[in-house]
Formats: structure tokens, sequence, C-alpha cells
């Protein structure tokens, strides 16, 4: 071990940490050798791709791994105390007061059916001496602190009451009421929306000034750690392979691995695209078959012979940073290049202008209206998940929709392809009225719409080879059964896996696998518009990447048009050509994806671009914050749908009337839907600059 | 509430409607031939139809049917046709009384039983002791009443004389004192479901205690017991219905243990009716029977709105 930062205050000191699994397997060595110190009052973050071993970390501190995990060797100090050796027994008397933990599901993190004020009150119940009034005083309190608005009917309310960042709100109350020495996070905003992760965010920083607590942030997301932690450590392999003042680990890092996970994320940025995202190669090694000598070699662009032989030791450089890499000391002299690559792309103007897919008037509404049996009067609470939604797309071009869950987004992309019944208006592909459900449409018209969805796990049958799941579209577009096998193996090409995966079954695959399976599957009826409904979201970073490359390439050679729908707005942003803000059903803003990113903004754009977090020190972001939740889609607000959350709200106006559609700028495709003047929108300072 | 038991009042009715077109038809088709039964295998023809017009079985299934219901929905069941005039009601009613008392006792025996060797069985899974339990709760769940009944019989009865092996009891005798000779049946009715409700409770409880919330009571540093109760609380809830339908099951699972054990219940009734082809009576049975057993599973999701705050009507 060299020698750690010996900083003067440190409430928690890892010290050659290995924790390892019994499997049926063997013996899986999930952390190997951690050393990490984290100072009283500051936040820790720690970042890494799934099975790199930083949940393990995580309820190894907490002295609570599942039954099959145990620590090897090393010592957890907590405040000078060693806590690793201590007995459940022990350990219970520290839980809940001086040691928490929130993660990632707020919703299974409480319990369904106790009330949540119970919920936070018996802890101070069991640690304190406090009476359930004083606890329930304190709750409310804490609560409060929490800026949650009605603390007092929050308190009596059950947990599926209450909305997912309201539930996480209460999470972090339930850990911090106790005023803990420390706090341990595990990706606690993860299943959030952007905008209910940017309040969770600042609360979470405010924490630091208020209680001076010190919290273990883990996270997959580097923005993330970028905006809430003093100092950050990456792992891979089950090792801290940098570890330093995030400000620098992001801003100039200096190993293989964590400058290719800033790489390999896109990023929003005002200008147009440049380049590929540049994907580390290869996979997440595992961990029972881990690599001699360097455990990153296999991915690394900087490999020399050494790095397969002995394994590099943590050394400090720079005096405050620690990196574990042989060729430290030669990729420090280089200039980090943030985003390299050349300006191939984007750089012509696409389109051969002929219009593919267009929707006018579109509406899905779910449920019916009824009349009431005895007051005759008129109930209209439908859910209009998607209402009066208009636009075109053209050939070879990429629409991103974005918005907050419960927007709309997924059904739109279900009534285009007809999984949904249109309720009303008209969608053409072609300008063919294809405004009928699924079993309505002719071979032709679903052959050429195709559909990604999120989770490849559950799109493949598990039951059918690969081959099986590919070749079936392939003979919907009029091929022989040879004719399809032949395609099918050259797709699978197309998309980076060989002609052995034909004959395996979906099981055998990892996740980024099957995405690309799923990929192939929708290119291989050769379709003219490609749905993509999420189809990153569940992937690793480096996955991610790797797949958007991958429509790219295809789009580039096929001219296959998409519409790509996401929660993310960076990947949107990067991929699309054209994007449409979504909000209730609505599209506020729809434009050429450059329009979108700078002024005039619809005020809700401006919002959720303001609520991302841009893991880059040379960009500065403006700070607006929405209030509350969507609104509910059966009961939507009069006038301008967005102005019981709208930070711009002019008056009375905004309830009353629905804002005209107006065409903002110069580019006649770029329009958005508010009661604020093109003008005035246009005077707002830019959300992001360099 | 009184909204949603109000709906699932006209449910019931309707579904018991429906029951009772299956009930007919059922009868209906059954061969054999009443006025045969009665009157014996060399009656003639004109004796026989005189039989059937006497009892109505001349007249279209339609009309009967009708007649049927008719009187149903009056409270009048009609008489039993191999007990020559008796009441179907009044033997109802008598032999009700003493099914209801086996089954209440075999629900105060079985109910807690089963939950307190689930639950144990649940919080220390892996344990010997839930191996025990898990292994004895299959064999009493896959062992047919009349076969550990028999057991039962032959080991307590014959073997070591503790408990009477036949459980026939005068018409009308005061049950509280002939209660030793129900503690057969009340054991042998019980297992199977024991068996089952035990396994289902500890399967729900093992889940309830992987769950995300169990990790979050342990780690708020909560006494053991509290944890416990937010297991349970949570663990329990599917149960209720489990051990309704298990009741509503318990009804069926008499007419075997009560006619092994010859006791003069409803169970035993239908048995007889059956195979004495006494329509009436086994139409107004069997009615009977879906009524309980639907009664039980309102009653069950009743009891569920109280328990789970996310189910509110």
């Amino acid at each position: 071990m060299n020698e750690l930062r010996t900083a003067g205050d440190a409430i928690l000191e890892i010290k050659d940490l290995v924790v390892s699994y019994t499997t049926l397997s063997g013996k899986i060595t999930a952390v190997r050798g951690v050393n990490l110190s984290v100072e009283r009052g500051t936040t820790q973050g720690i970042v890494g791709e799934s099975g790199c071993g930083k949940s393990t970390l995580a309820f190894a501190i907490m002295g609570y791994l599942d039954r099959n995990g145990q620590i090897e060797s090393g010592e957890i100090l907590l405040d000078g105390e060693n806590i690793s050796d201590k007995p459940r027994k022990w350990m219970k008397k520290i839980w809940g007061k001086e040691l928490n933990i929130v993660y990632q599901d707020p919703s299974a993190a409480l319990n369904p059916s106790i009330k949540i004020g119970r919920q936070i009150g018996e802890v101070l119940e069991t640690h304190g001496d406090s009476s359930e009034k004083e606890a329930r005083d304190e709750t409310v309190e804490m609560l409060r602190e929490l800026q949650i608005s009605d603390p007092e009917i929050v308190a009596d309310s059950y947990p599926h009451q209450l909305s997912g960042g309201m539930r996480q709100r209460v999470c972090l109350a339930m850990a911090l009421i106790s005023r803990p020495k420390l706090m341990i996070m595990d990706e606690p905003t993860t299943n959030l929306d952007v905008t209910v992760e940017a309040k969770i965010l600042d609360i979470i920083k405010d924490l630091k000034t208020e209680f001076n607590t010190t919290i273990i942030y883990i996270t997959h997301d580097l923005g993330v750690v970028y905006e809430v932690s003093d100092r950050s450590g990456v792992m891979y392999a089950g090792q801290f392979v940098e570890e330093g003042p995030t400000e620098d680990l992001i801003g100039s890092p200096i190993h293989p691995y964590t400058r290719g996970l800033l790489r390999t994320v896109p990023e929003v940025s005002t200008e147009t695209r440049k380049g590929k995202l540049q994907p580390i190669s290869g996979s997440v090694v595992e961990l029972d078959s881990l690599p001699q000598g360097c455990k990153f070699n296999p991915r690394c662009p900087y490999r020399q012979e050494g790095c397969t032989e002995s394994e590099p030791e943590f050394q400090v450089l720079d005096g405050d940073r620690h990196v574990r890499c042989f060729e430290a000391e030669e990729i420090i002299k280089e200039d980090y290049e943030r985003k390299p690559g050349g300006g191939e792309r984007m750089s012509e103007e696409k389109g051969g202008g002929k219009k593919i897919l267009g929707a006018e008037n579109a509406k899905k509404y779910f449920g019916e209206a009824k009349t009431r049996l005895l007051s005759r009067e008129k109930v209209d609470d439908r859910v209009r998940a998607v209402d009066d939604v208009s636009f075109n797309l053209d050939e070879g071009n990429t629409l991103g929709v974005v918005g907050e869950s419960g927007c709309g987004k997924s059904t739109l992309a279900r009534t285009i392809i007809g999984l949904e019944e249109i309720t009303d208006g008209q969608i053409t592909l072609e300008d063919k009225d294809i405004s009928v459900p699924i079993e309505g449409r002719d071979q032709e018209v679903l052959r050429q719409i195709r559909i990604v969805f999120q989770d490849p796990r559950a799109t493949l049958n598990p039951k059918r080879t690969i081959k099986q799941a590919m070749v079936r579209p392939i003979k919907l577009a009029g091929a022989s059964h040879n004719e399809a096998v032949n395609k099918a193996e050259e797709l699978l090409q197309a998309v980076d896996l060989g002609p052995s995966y034909l004959d395996r079954h979906p099981d055998q695959l990892s996740g980024g696998q099957k995405q690309r399976v799923a990929i192939a599957r929708a290119f291989a009826s050769q379709p003219e518009l490609i749905l993509c409904d999420e189809p990153t979201s569940s992937l690793d970073v480096s996955i991610q990447s790797s797949i958007i490359n991958l429509l790219l390439d295809l789009q580039d050679d096929l001219n296959t048009t998409f519409m790509y729908i996401s929660h993310n707005l960076a990947v949107v942003s990067y991929i699309s050509d054209y994007m449409a803000v979504m909000y209730l059903g609505r599209l506020v803003e729809v434009g050429p994806t450059e329009d979108i990113l700078n002024p005039p903004y619809h005020p809700y754009t401006e919002a959720l671009l303001s609520s991302i977090s841009v893991p880059n020190p040379e960009v500065e972001q403006k700070r607006i914050r929405l209030s509350g939740v969507v609104p509910s889609a059966r009961n939507v607000p009069s006038g301008c749908r967005f102005h019981t959350r709208c930070p711009r709200k002019i008056g009375e106006i905004c309830e009353t009337e629905e804002p005209p559609t107006r065409i903002a700028g110069d580019d006649a495709k770029h329009s958005i839907t508010c009661h604020i003047p093109v003008e005035e929108l246009s005077e707002v300072e830019p959300v992001l600059k360099k | 509430m009184t909204k949603f038991i109000g709906k699932r009042l006209i449910n019931m009715v309707i579904t018991l409607f429906i029951a009772s077109i299956i009930i007919f038809t059922l009868t209906e088709v059954m061969p054999g031939d009443v006025a045969q039964m009665i009157l014996g295998q060399y009656a003639t023809p004109e004796s026989l139809e005189a039989v059937r017009a006497q009892l109505g079985l001349d007249k279209p299934a339609v009309v009967r049917y009708g007649d049927w219901i008719w009187g149903v929905l009056q409270g009048d069941l009609g008489t039993s046709m191999s007990m020559k005039g008796v009441s179907i009601s009044d033997l109802l009613l008598r032999r009700g009384r003493n099914s209801l008392f086996l089954a209440a006792f075999a629900t105060i025996f079985l109910v807690p039983l089963s939950l307190v060797v689930g639950v144990i069985a649940g919080l220390r899974e892996g344990s010997w002791l839930d191996h025990f339990i898990s292994t004895s709760s299959l064999v009493a769940l896959s062992l047919p009443s009349f076969i550990s009944g028999t057991f039962l019989m032959l080991i307590f009865a014959i073997w070591l004389k503790i408990v009477p092996a036949m459980s026939s009891i005068a018409p009308g005798a005061n049950l509280f004192k002939v209660f030793p000779k129900l503690i057969l049946p009340i054991i042998t009715v019980s297992l199977v479901l024991l068996g089952y409700v035990a396994r289902m409770v500890r399967a729900s409880v093992i889940d309830a205690s992987h769950s995300d919330y169990a990790r979050t009571a342990v780690l708020k540093g909560l006494p053991y017991h509290k944890v416990v109760w937010h297991i349970l609380r949570n663990a329990l809830m599917p149960t209720v219905t489990v051990i309704a339908m298990n009741l509503g099951w318990l009804i069926g699972g008499l007419v075997i243990v009560e006619t092994l054990f010859a006791y003069p219940g409803l169970g035993r009734l239908v048995y007889v009716a059956i195979q004495r082809q006494d329509i009436p009576l086994i139409q107004a049975s069997v009615l009977l029977t879906s009524a309980v057993y639907l009664l039980l599973n309102l009653a069950s999701d009743i009891i569920y709105t109280f328990l789970d705050p996310r189910v509110r009507y």
C-alpha cells in the first residue's frame, strides 16, 4: 500500500479492504483491496459501471453483506473505531444512528403499509429516548427541512400516495433524522426524472452546509458525481483506479478508464455534434475471470508490455491524486482532449426532403367519457396521454422526443406503430394514412415501421434462438428461408456480432448484445422508420455509446429514419437532427436540435436543460428548478398546461387561454407554443455556456 | 366502501344465479331415474309415470327450473325425495349447524397454528426448524384426508383408545358434550389446509424479509421484534385471501371427512343425497355451499381493504 492522504479529520478510513462472495462455482472477490479516507463534512463520490464492486463496498461499510459475502481482510474505521469485525448485535447500535444508507428505489425501500411519519419516527424512538409525540414533531420538522411543503400531510400518508421524488426525500429524511456521522447513498436519483433529480441533488448539496453530514455518494453517472461530490473515486474490477478532488478528476482525468468513461458519454452541447462517441473497447471484466496484470489492460489504449504482467500500485500524483496505472506519468504529460474527433458528421445538410412520417392532430385518450346515471352530469376524465400532436419527419433524419415521465412519449410511439388505437387525428407514412391499429395494417406497413424497446431482456423470446428471432421479419420483406438466414448473418455482422450468435439463445447474451440483436432485428425488414423507445436506458454507459454509434452508422448506410425517445437529453441531443419537447401530451417546442439547445427556449425546455448534470468544468449552467410534478393527464390544467409549474408565467392569460404556436427565429421549422412573444424568449441567457 | 360492498353483493347474486343454472343442468343430465329408484326394479311403466307426475318430473326442464328457483327465492327449498316429506330447509339447518360447528373448531385450530408455524419457518429460513416444518407441512398437504383420517383413527381410536372412532351423534345432541367425538374429524379436515396455509405463509414471509423495506428496517437499527412487525405487516396480507379460499375448500373437504367418521353434517348429507338421487336435496345443498364460498370470498376482500392501505374503495 502506498501512503494514503492523511487528512486531518477522517470520519471513515478503509484500509486494504477485500470482500468476497462464496458462490456455487467458487469464491469471487468483488472488492479487491480498497483504500479510502473520507474527511468529515465532505462528500465522497464513487463512480463505476455495473459489476465494479461499488455497491458491495457500500454494504461492506454498512456491515450488511449478503449471506454469502464476507470481509476477507482489511479494516473499516468509523471515527477511529474498526467496525469491520463487529457482530450484528453491535452494529445495530450504530445503524440508523451513526451510519445510514439510502438506496436506489425509494418505492421499495419504504414499507408500503406503514405511514411515513411512523417509519421516520421509529428511528428516533429506537435510538433516543424521544416519546412518540416528540418523534412526530421532529419528523415533521425534518420533512419541512427537505422542502416538503405539507409535512404534516406527508407524515400521515402511505408511500404509494407520494411521487417518486417525494419518496426519495422521505428516505433522505429517515436517514438524516438521527444526524448520522456517515451517510451512504447508493444511486439515490437514478430512477427519477431529471427535473426531480436536480432538486434532490440540490438538497443533498445543502446537507453538507446545514447538517455537516459526511456522504459517500455512489453512482454510475459522472455528471451527478461532478455535481455533488468534493472528491471522487472511479472503481473498476473491485478497486479504485483513480481518486482525487472531483474538479481535477473530471477536468483532467488521468487513468485511461476515467478518460474512457468521460469520452464515452454524450454531452449536451450547444454546438452541433462532432465526430463519434468513443466507446471503451471490450466489455467490463467478469470478476471470476480477471486478466493477468492490470485489470483494465485488455481494454486500455495505452497498454504496454508490462501491463499484462503485474498489477500497478495505487500511486500518488500531483500531491492529492491517486492513480493505479503504470503509464500515469506519461499520460499526465499529454493534454487531455475532452471530445476528440473530426467533424465528419452533421457537416452536410441531410434529407432528400421526402416526408416519411407525419402526425396531424394525433390524439390518444385512454378510458371513456361518461355521463353520470343520476345527475346526467358529463364526466370526461379520460387520460389524455397524447393530445393534439402534429409533426413531420423527413427521410434519413432523426427526431428526438424528450420530456419527463408521464408526458406521453412512449404512448406516442405506441400509437404510431399501432399498438394503441389512435383516438383522433391522423398518422401518415409516406403520405399514406396509417391511423389504424396494428391488426388493421397490411404487411407492407408492418415491414416499414419497426420498434426497439428499452428492455432487451423482455423483448426477445427466451425460447427462440437468435436465428429464429431474426428470420421472421426478414421473410416479411419477401425473402426465402435461405436468403433470410444469409441476411440475418449479414445483419448480425453489421451490429458487430459474429455468425456464431445465430444459434444462441437470448440468455447466453449480455444486455448490450441483446440490444444489438434487437436493433439488427428492427433493421431486418429494411424498414423506412424505426422507433427507438429508450433503447440504451438500461445499459452501462460504455455499451450505450457503442449502441448509439451503431444506430448512426446504420442510418448513414441505409438512410433509415429514426424517432428516438429518451429522458436522457444528452443522448437525444447527440443523436437527433430534430427535437420535440413534450409536456402532458403536447409538443411545446419542435425544431432542429441546435435551435432547441439555444435561445429562444420554451420555458419548459429551458428548465429541462438546466436540470441535467453536465460532467464538464468548462460548462457553466443556469439554475432553474421546476416546482411539483407533472400533473395528471386525467385532469389537465386549463389554458397552457405548463402554467402550474412554469417559472416564467406571465399572468392570467396562461391559465385561461391556450397558448399560440409561433415560428421562432429564422428557421420556419422551429416552433414554440407559449404566450410569451418569441422576441422575449430570445432574450434569455443560454442555459449552457462554455 | 358501502358502494363496493353493494356492488360485490349484486355480483354475488348474479354468480349464484349462474351457479343455480349449472347445478340444475348437472342434476338434469345425471344418469338414473328417481321414480325407478323409489319404486324399485320391478315397477310397471304406469306406476313410474304416476310417480313422475306426482313429483312434477313430467314437466319440461325450464318449467321445473322456474319452479325451483321461485321456491328458493321465497325461502322454500322443497322437500326431500328420499326422506319422505322432510323439509329440506329444516334438514340443511340441522345438518348445517353440525357442519358449522366442525368447521368453526377446525378454523380455530387451523388458522392460528398455521400462521405461527408458517411465520416461524419463514423467519428462520434455511434452519433445521424450517426444514422440519416445510417437510411435515408438505406431507400433511399431500396426504388425502381419507388416508390421514384412517391413520388417525387407527392410531388414536383403535390402538391408543384415547378418542372414539365414530362420530355419529344423535340429532339435537349438545355438541359441546360430545366434543371428544369431534376431535378426530377436526384434526383430519384441518391437516391438508394446515399444510397448505403454513406453506403459503412461509413463502410470503420469506418474500417480505428479502424486500428492500425489510432491509431498511434492519439498517435503521430497529430491534428484532419491530423488524418482524415490518415484515408481517405486509406478509400476512395475502394470507387473508388464502385462508378464506381454503375455508371454502374446507366445506368440500367435509364431504369426505364426515362420511369417513359418520358425522351427521352437511357433507355427509350431500353424499347421501347423491347416492339416493335425491335431486332437490342435492340442488339445495350445493347451492348453499356455493353461497357460503362466495360469502367467505367477499369477507376476505373486505378484510383486505382494511389491512392494505393501497386498496381503498
